[in-house]
């Protein structure tokens, strides 16, 4: 069977995997968003609190993938959820909680000590500080913390067909178990540009909430 | 008018202000002098509460501003520092109508306002406008950043070694027009320097500070004239004759006895450093003063400046 046989005969079901694996980070992605800009925002006001959620997170990040999803087994099995889809999001969210503190937190602290005491002597409140200057200025920073998130979240979802997730690990670890490469590479290849679609498209978003100003400025020093 | 009364900050350990009471008569312009620590920015932060005092009293035009919204009273109060601290991802226009923005003034008002201040700063409207803090020189930044400051025209200035981070060229230029500026707006102002020179030719009145205290204060001629202490003249160093001579107007002293045909002239703003040095330059046994229009106000010769310094101790 040629590979493009191969891949008619399995396109409803690659397909299917493809959207188990979207869906499975979308989800991830979007619940790592919504508690890591804020924990970043948190961490960056309160360098104490920071050090402490960055440590938490490094400590997670060191978890070989296929341990954390063994992890999430017992515990989750107490709730009646220790397979599928559920550990594996709560997985990933743990994973991409990280790069996302991390890049907030740091985007936030770059912004210059002068433009902050210009933005408050000039009489702006701190939530106009917030949402006129300091948001604006950290926001592609912040979606370069999601988009390593989403590339790496793409990889790690891989590894959670362990745990019966499904997605395109499903075909890696299929053709794994009959020894059919065949099966392997496809779930590979497709995992492969998956992560580049993402990488690509929040890079283009990345872009896209740069400022203008701040463009201008990144091309003059460079 | 800024009053402060008895002003103390501390630092844990470190007393940033000592018990400094100074009052800013409505319309000059105070520098607050000193070496880097003195106190000087700090003193200058507490007016609109960037920095609040540990004990003491600030009034500004009478009201005590511990009374005052901090948010409100800084939309009044304008502010310039020598970093600048413009928005990067605001044009030159966004960035100077930020206080009329925030205190809600109508579009065009704005538009116009900006326009006028740019005016105001040498900056073409039409070219600068739309450019962003990232396409401009360090003087045109800190051109803007002045104009930022005096947006919404506030009776009262702050304003922090604003034109600290400028090559001395443009430094010199942009400290004249400013000068030019404050004869016609008469703002109250404070003003931080380390600069001896900045300081004699912009100040109504210098205050000297050292260790979170005032070592003198006095007009620029009295502080250079009279040293209260020793490390205020070691402040001043050994130019002081020179920086006397710089704090002195060659038309208050020139006398229609020292007037000679043919002698070169300078303008009636000129100070008598400038007097002296066109004497030394020229090789002329005399300067003419002229007003603006061109009429000759008297003459300085080297026995003038030399009376002058006399009359001042300062002749050797």
């Amino acid at each position: 069977m040629s590979f493009l046989q191969f891949l008619h005969e399995y396109d409803t079901s690659l397909l299917i995997a493809l959207a188990e694996h979207v869906r499975m980070i979308a989800i991830a992605l979007a619940i790592a968003t919504l508690a890591g800009v804020p924990l970043g925002v948190w961490g960056a006001r309160n360098r104490r609190a920071g050090g402490i959620v960055l440590a938490f997170a490094n400590v997670i990040q060191t978890i070989p993938s296929i341990a954390l999803f063994g992890l999430m087994i017992p515990v989750l099995a107490l709730v009646n959820r220790g397979i599928g889809t559920f550990p594996a999001i709560i997985a990933l969210v743990l994973y991409a909680l990280l790069p996302i503190i991390r890049n907030t937190m740091v985007s936030l602290l770059a912004i210059p000590h002068a433009t902050l005491d210009a933005a408050r002597g000039l009489g702006m409140t701190e939530g106009e500080i917030f949402r006129h200057v300091m948001l604006p200025l950290a926001l592609p920073g912040i979606v370069s913390g999601i988009r390593i998130a989403a590339t790496m979240s793409v990889g790690v979802a891989a590894v959670a067909a362990f745990i019966g997730a499904g997605g395109m690990g499903h075909f890696i670890l299929r053709g794994i178990q009959t020894t059919w490469p065949m099966m392997t590479i496809a779930g590979a290849v497709g995992n492969a540009l998956l992560a580049l679609i993402v990488e690509l498209l929040l890079e283009w978003v990345e872009r896209a909430l740069t400022p203008r100003g701040v463009r201008i400025g990144a091309e003059r020093s460079a | 008018m800024i009053a402060f009364t008895n002003v103390r900050k501390q630092y844990e350990e470190h007393a940033a202000l000592n018990g400094v009471t100074l009052n800013v008569e409505e319309g000059t312009l105070c520098v607050l002098l000193g070496p880097s620590g003195c106190g000087k920015t700090t003193l200058l932060r507490t007016v609109n509460r960037l920095v609040e005092p540990t004990s003491g009293t600030i009034t500004v035009n009478g009201r005590d501003i511990r009374n005052e919204n901090p948010v409100e009273l800084r939309r009044r109060i304008g502010y310039a520092i020598q970093s600048v601290g413009l928005f990067p991802h605001r044009t030159v226009a966004e960035n100077i109508a930020t206080t009329p923005d925030l205190l809600g003034m109508p579009r065009a008002r704005v538009n116009a306002r900006v326009d006028e201040l740019l005016g105001m700063m040498k900056l073409d409207p039409a070219r600068y406008r739309g450019r962003y803090p990232a396409e401009l020189s360090g003087g045109e930044a800190q051109r803007v950043g002045v104009a930022r400051a005096l947006a919404a025209d506030p009776p009262i200035l702050l304003m922090d070694e604003p034109f600290g981070a400028v090559d001395p060229i443009n430094r010199a230029a942009i400290r004249s027009e400013f000068l030019e500026l404050q004869r016609r707006l008469r703002k109250t102002i404070l003003f931080v320097s380390h600069d001896v020179q900045e300081a004699i030719l912009l100040a109504d009145r210098i205050t000297l500070m050292r260790n979170g205290s005032i070592e003198q204060q006095g007009t620029p001629a009295e502080v250079v004239a009279s040293p209260a202490s020793p490390f205020v003249e070691e402040f001043f160093g050994g130019d002081r004759q020179m920086l006397l001579l710089e704090t002195l107007r060659a038309a208050d002293a020139a006398t229609p006895a020292a007037l000679h045909a043919g002698a070169p002239t300078i303008a009636e703003s000129s100070s008598l450093r400038d007097a002296l040095l066109r004497l030394l330059a020229d090789g002329a046994p005399s300067v003419t003063v002229l007003d603006a229009d061109g009429t000759a106000l008297g003459g300085v010769t080297i026995d003038t400046i030399q009376r002058q310094l006399a009359a001042r101790g300062e002749a050797q």
